[in-house]
C-alpha cells in the first residue's frame, strides 16, 4: 500500500513535467516551422525585389497641370462614350419598335437632344419632360436642342 | 466600398476564421510566398493579411511589399507606418519602394541609406542605384509648387482620416522646406540669385 502511494505520488509529480516537456517540444517545433515559413517569404520577396519602374520626379506646376489636363480628357472621353451608348441604345429601341419613318423626328438617325428611348417615339421637351408618341403633335420640331449635347 | 474590396474583405474574414482553427498563420505565410513568387500579388496580399491577423505581426511588412508590387503605394506606406519595425533589411527595402512610389523621396533615401551592407549584395546594389537616381532630385532646391503639393496631400489625407499617411507627407514637406531654406541661405551668402526650381 505504501509502495502504491509512493508510485502514485511519483506519477503525479512526473505528469506535469512530461506534459510540459511535450509542450516545449511542440512549441519549439512550431517555432521552427514558423521561422522556416518566414524564411520562405523573405526568399520570395528577395527574388522579386526590383528597381522602381519610373524615374523620380517632384510634383511641380507643369506636372499638376498635365495631370489636370489628363483628368479633363478622361472626363470628356467618358462623356463621349456615355453619349455614344445612349445613341446606340436609342437606335436599338427604334429598330425593335420598327417605327421606321413614322418615328417622331427620327429621320436621319440620332441627333442633338435625343435621349435613350427618344427614337422609340417618346421624346423630351426643353425642360426634359418625356412626351409619348400620342402627345407628339405639340412637339413638332421641338426635339432638338435638349441640354444633353450642351457644349459639344 | 467597391465590390472587389468587399469581396476581398469577405475572403479575408473566411480565411482568418479557417486559419484560427487549422494550423494558424504558417500555411498562410507559405501560400503568400508562393503567390508572391508567381507574381499573383493580390492573392499574396490576402494571405499575408490573414497571417497578420492570426498573430504574426511581421506579416504586415510582407503585405506592404505586396501592395508595393500592386503599385498601391499610399496603402503600402500606411501599412509600413503602422507595422512593427521588422528589423529585416528587406522590410526596409520594400518600405523605401513604397515611399518612392508615393513620391516621398526623402523617406525613400533615408531608408535606403540605412540599409548599408546588412541587406546582402543584390539589395545593396539596387539601393545604391536608386539612391544615385534620387540624388539629383534631392539636391535640387524644391519649388514652392512642390512644397504646396506635399502640404496639400498631408491636409487631404488627414481630412480622410489617414493620419499615418498624412504624417508621412507632412514630414516630406518639412524635409523639402528645410532643403529649400538651406539653398536660399546658401544662395544669399554666395550673393547669387534666387534658387532655381527643382522638379
Amino acid at each position: 500500500m505504501r509502495h502504491a502511494s509512493l508510485a502514485v505520488l511519483a506519477l503525479a509529480a512526473a505528469l506535469p513535467v512530461a506534459a510540459l516537456a511535450e509542450d516545449d517540444v511542440t512549441r519549439s517545433g512550431g517555432d521552427r516551422a514558423m521561422r522556416a515559413a518566414h524564411e520562405v517569404v523573405r526568399e520570395a520577396l528577395l527574388e522579386r525585389a526590383t528597381l522602381p519602374a519610373r524615374p523620380p520626379a517632384l510634383p511641380d506646376g507643369e506636372m499638376m497641370e498635365s495631370g489636370a489636363r489628363a483628368d479633363r480628357a478622361r472626363r470628356d472621353e467618358a462623356e463621349r462614350a456615355a453619349h455614344d451608348r445612349a445613341a446606340r441604345h436609342g437606335e436599338q429601341q427604334r429598330a425593335r419598335h420598327a417605327g421606321g419613318d413614322r418615328d417622331h423626328g427620327a429621320a436621319g438617325g440620332h441627333r442633338g437632344g435625343m435621349h435613350p428611348g427618344d427614337s422609340a417615339g417618346d421624346c423630351r421637351d426643353a425642360a426634359g419632360a418625356v412626351r409619348t408618341r400620342e402627345m407628339h403633335g405639340g412637339m413638332e420640331g421641338g426635339h432638338m436642342g435638349g441640354g444633353h449635347m450642351g457644349g459639344r | 466600398m467597391t465590390g472587389g474590396v468587399a469581396l476581398q474583405a469577405a475572403a479575408l474574414a473566411v480565411l482568418v476564421a479557417a486559419g484560427a482553427t487549422e494550423g494558424g498563420a504558417e500555411p498562410h505565410l507559405l501560400a503568400g510566398a508562393a503567390h508572391f513568387r508567381a507574381e499573383r500579388y493580390d492573392a499574396a496580399l490576402v494571405e499575408f493579411r490573414v497571417a497578420e491577423r492570426l498573430g504574426e505581426p511581421e506579416a504586415a511588412g510582407y503585405a506592404g511589399a505586396a501592395l508595393v508590387k500592386l503599385e498601391r503605394f499610399e496603402e503600402a506606406v500606411e501599412t509600413f507606418e503602422t507595422a512593427s519595425p521588422g528589423g529585416h533589411p528587406l522590410h526596409d527595402y520594400y518600405r523605401a519602394l513604397a515611399c518612392y512610389g508615393a513620391r516621398l523621396y526623402s523617406c525613400a533615401d533615408r531608408l535606403l541609406a540605412g540599409l548599408g551592407d546588412r541587406s546582402g549584395p543584390r539589395i545593396a546594389e539596387q539601393a545604391r542605384a536608386i539612391r544615385a537616381e534620387l540624388a539629383p532630385t534631392l539636391e535640387a532646391p524644391p519649388s514652392e509648387t512642390s512644397l504646396a503639393w506635399y502640404r496639400d496631400r498631408c491636409e487631404a489625407r488627414r481630412a480622410e482620416g489617414r493620419a499615418a499617411l498624412a504624417a508621412a507627407y507632412c514630414r516630406e514637406a518639412d524635409a523639402l522646406a528645410a532643403r529649400r531654406g538651406a539653398a536660399t541661405r546658401a544662395a544669399g551668402s554666395d550673393g547669387a540669385g534666387p534658387p532655381r526650381n527643382g522638379g
